[in-house]
């Protein structure tokens, strides 16, 4: 049996999902991956608080949207299954699932004023839908649009994994027993900690200032293969508050990313990281905190101070991208509402023109790219009275660079005034649009040479 | 021959790099043969064909061919130019998935623009000037564009602008190619794709088929040209916009022959010599996911197994000896076909294709003998080491087939499962051994392009 072979069915398994787990039932997690990658962590937390109380037999299933408990954004909801229970040598072994719905730009003071925030809630059991707590979550004013129909399909897809789990156990020698889960993880972990041996150790200390008025102290040390990272210094959060889990998270993905650890997102190398941050500081965020904001930009932040330390240690040359992202909501008459993110780094590759604006009353005017410098412009122009809310950047200081670097420029929302000047936007807001008013993002991506 | 000799049809399976043809009577065959496009082209393989078939006429030639998948791993566009609507000209690249590993569909210095505009709702807000269409074409000619695609923004609610400017590069020689209009899709950037790559795929189709029908001269009866399956199974031959749905043309005829022939719900296992795939002839797929981002394309549901035959063979990052994420093409080819450089999958079944037509009389001991030296040589560089070379070989060929079993339990919605394909004969066995819940019948290499012809 080939050492990578949980990897590989993990791999196959979860081919079409964008964000999903396979752990052991003890919360371990075997494989995972995440379109967003600090989430990839959270899914052992999920486990882990979700079956403490409550007891799901194979093919049954709960929900959860809990920023606090491992999730993520409010629109982004977790499904936990259960696939075999333990039994003998074998662990027993759980799917967790994260699906995205309806999402929005959704700024609040409290998290529960974000949206419909599910604790962990049993759904599908004993081979039926719990209706009456659908519906009762149906019912909650700041449940989206159709939640309940696209809880029935999803609860049928996960319902059609298990089948096909089911069938492939019952065909195929799958290698989920105690003794293969110890091995593939041990060798995870040693896979990573010589991959962090395989450069430099050392330490380095990065701070970023986030226009919402946090400062965010990173000292770094990779020491023995281990890489401790230390927020000490990190003020209170004012607007931005990131869950515990998710300045882990962030954390981990940017040591995935530097490392090159892709294939080995499992409970085991998330050990090679330790990160601490004082009790009170925003990224130590405590309910019932508001998380949208800290889950977009503080994570940003943290993920971009990690890898500026990583890089002053290691000194790497290879070209460096940063985190910008200019997220909007434009809302018309009508409950007619527009929600885009916009990033240098990856495209938009489901975004048509031509949809929106048979969709939405505004129209396109031009969208630029220079590849060269990763710089993106788009400019559209409302066509009726709207309003629009935005949330673009950690900060519109410029990031201390490493050496020999300049940072991108920071993203910018700019609104065309009477007097035919563009005019910046602070990094977050809401404001009311006339109709025909246009309006520019800017978007650079990547750190450049200095001259 | 006995039969009325213009009773007989022939039909062609291209692939990438090999040729399957079929020469049938009344649903019977008279003769198959299968022949490597890297040693003998299609006007010399066909006519060595019916010279071994002894056949003089034949009725009709009907092609399912995904030929010019081929050139798709090379740099598209060639003569191909691009006019967007002014302040567009990078939408369509803006798009395009960062993480593939392929070049922009158009190249940037044949990307031009021009002063247009019409709203969502139709109306022209921009009329194309006189002026403007005479500046593109002078650049156009500068440029030796002979292509020409027009993607104006919202030209599928008022084609004026486009329609405008496609009647004057028509009249100045240039072919032009616009998208076709989806009333199930209104993402433009997919029409567009579909569009580029329907005109840059034009020159090597228009080659293949010029090839074909030379072959075919004297074959078939005078003025018929040879017809190609699209990915709604009808046949086409210069409907340009049809040339990107070639490359489903073989999944659409295979399903509507298999349908005929067999009750209720089943799935095809495909093990051809270039591609393993599981076929859901009863399912459509809308999109195909392209190298270049999502291009609506309503097709037969085909998913391409996670291993292929021309897997490469790598230590992986385990420290192992598996099989990578990476899919070799048949130029160089398997190790064992004495060209390649890198062991594949199908290298581990070389003493297995010594009857296989096309492949057999392109083995090669020194390229079989390289590929076991390599080998070796990477097992002692594994962390887990085989103590002998026939361990070695069975370990690999037992992680194929565990990893081919777990990928067709796992994907398969049917428990009826028809095996087809070159290399159906060689998996099939140990698979239904494996995969006992599945009903498995395996059908003979020469239905492959047999079905082609039962499949319009």
């Amino acid at each position: 049996m080939l050492s990578s072979w949980i990897f590989e069915f993990a791999d196959l398994f979860l081919k079409n999902e964008m964000s999903a787990a396979l752990l052991s039932s003890d919360g371990e997690i075997l494989h995972a991956k995440s379109n967003l990658g600090f989430e990839v962590t959270g899914f052992k937390n999920i486990a882990d608080s979700s079956l403490k109380y409550i007891a799901l037999k194979p093919g049954e299933i709960l929900i959860t949207n809990d920023s606090y408990s491992g999730g993520s954004f409010l629109h982004r909801y977790s499904f936990l299954m259960p696939l075999t229970t333990a039994e003998g040598s074998h662990p027993g072994v759980l799917l967790c699932v994260r699906r995205e719905f309806s999402p929005g730009l959704n700024l609040s003071d409290k998290l529960d004023n974000e949206g419909l925030r599910i604790p962990p809630t049993p759904i599908f059991q004993n081979g039926q839908l719990i209706t009456p707590i659908i519906e009762a979550m149906s019912r909650h004013p700041l449940c989206p649009q159709g939640f309940q129909a696209w809880l029935q399909a999803t609860v049928a897809d996960l319902s059609e994994a298990y089948r096909k789990w089911n069938q492939a156990e019952k065909s195929c020698k799958l290698p989920f027993t105690a003794s293969e889960f110890k091995k593939f993880l041990n060798f995870s972990k040693n896979y990573a900690t010589e991959k962090i041996l395989e450069k430099a150790q050392g330490e380095a200390r990065s701070e970023i200032q986030l226009d919402s008025g946090e400062t965010l102290k990173l000292h770094l040390e990779v020491n023995n293969g281990l890489i401790k990272a230390d927020f000490s210094g990190t003020t209170a959060g004012i607007k931005t508050h990131v869950p515990d889990l998710a300045t882990f998270g962030a954390c981990y993905d940017a040591v995935v990313q530097f490392y090159g650890l892709h294939c080995f997102k499992n409970s085991a190398t998330f050990s090679v990281l330790q990160v601490t941050k004082p009790l009170g500081c925003f990224l130590n965020a405590k309910y019932p905190a508001s998380t949208h904001q800290g889950l977009q930009t503080g994570v940003a932040a943290v993920r971009m101070a990690m890898t500026l330390a990583l890089r002053q240690i290691i000194q790497s040359k290879e070209v460096l991208l940063s985190e910008n992202l200019a997220v909007m909501e434009v809302s018309f008459a009508d409950n007619n509402r527009w929600l885009s993110a916009w990033s240098a780094k990856s495209c938009c590759e489901s975004v048509s023109l031509e949809k929106l604006e048979s969709q939405h009353p505004l129209q396109f005017v031009r969208v630029e790219k220079d590849p060269e410098n990763m710089h993106l412009q788009i400019e559209f122009k409302t066509l009726t009275a709207c309003q629009l809310r935005w949330l673009s950047e950690f900060t519109k200081t410029n990031l201390r660079a490493p050496k020999g670097l300049k940072a991108p420029q920071a993203t910018q929302i700019e609104v065309l005034a009477d007097k035919g000047e563009w005019t910046c936007l602070p990094s977050q807001g809401t404001t009311d649009l006339a109709p025909g008013t246009s309006l520019r993002v800017n978007l650079w991506g990547q750190f450049v040479t200095a001259n | 021959m006995a039969q009325a000799e213009t009773d007989v049809n022939l039909a062609l399976y291209i692939g990438e790099s090999f040729v399957e043809a079929h020469l049938c009577h009344n649903q019977k065959t008279v003769h198959f043969n299968r022949w490597y496009l890297g040693k003998e082209g299609f006007k010399s393989g066909l006519q060595k064909f019916f010279q071994e078939a002894g056949v003089q006429k034949i009725n009709k030639a009907i092609v399912a061919s995904r030929f010019v998948e081929k050139i798709m791993s090379y740099r598209l566009g060639g003569s191909v130019a691009t006019v967007t609507t002014k302040g567009f000209e990078s939408w369509a690249g803006f798009r395009q998935p960062q993480n593939q590993k392929v070049g922009p569909l158009s190249s940037t210095d044949l990307i031009f623009s021009v002063d247009e505009r019409c709203s969502a709702a139709g109306t022209l807000e921009k009329e194309l000037a006189e002026n403007d269409i005479n500046e593109l074409v002078e650049k156009l000619r500068q440029k030796q564009a002979k292509r020409v695609c027009i993607h104006f923004l919202n030209a599928s609610k008022n084609p004026h602008n486009q329609n405008k400017l496609k009647e004057a590069l028509t009249k100045e020689s240039f072919e032009v190619f616009i998208p076709a209009v989806d009333t199930y899709n209104n993402d433009e950037v997919s029409q567009w794709r579909k569009n580029v790559l329907n005109a840059s795929l034009s020159g090597t189709f228009e080659e293949v088929q010029e090839e074909l029908n030379e072959g075919l001269k004297g074959f078939l009866p005078e003025g018929e040209r040879v017809l190609f399956f699209g990915s709604d199974c009808q046949l086409f031959d210069k409907e340009n916009h049809q040339r990107l749905g070639s490359l489903w043309g073989a999944t659409a005829a295979w399903s509507t022959a298999l349908k005929k022939r067999i009750a209720g719900n089943f799935e095809v296992l495909y093990l051809g010599l270039e591609q393993f795939s599981l076929i859901s002839p009863s399912k459509e797929m809308q999109n195909w996911n392209s190298p270049w981002g999502m291009i609506h394309a309503p097709q037969t549901q085909n998913t391409l197994l996670s291993l292929q035959p021309t897997t490469s063979i790598e230590i992986g990052p385990w420290g192992e000896l598996s099989f990578s994420r990476t899919v070799l093409s048949y130029e160089p080819g398997p190790m064992f076909m004495g060209r390649g450089q890198i062991p594949t999958l199908i290298d581990l079944w070389e003493d297995k294709t010594a009857t296989l037509k096309g492949v057999a009389e392109r083995r090669s001991p020194q390229g079989l003998q390289k590929f076991k030296n390599q080998l070796l040589a990477l097992n002692k560089a594994s962390l887990q080491k085989a103590d002998s070379e026939e361990k070695l070989f069975s370990n690999l060929r037992e992680v194929a087939m565990h990893k081919m079993t777990v990928d067709v339990a796992l994907s398969a919605q049917n428990s009826k499962i028809v095996c087809m394909g070159a290399l159906a004969p060689i998996f099939a066995a140990e698979l239904k051994k494996r995969l006992p819940q599945f009903q498995f019948e395996l059908l003979s290499e020469t239905e492959t392009s047999l079905l082609l012809n039962q499949g319009h």
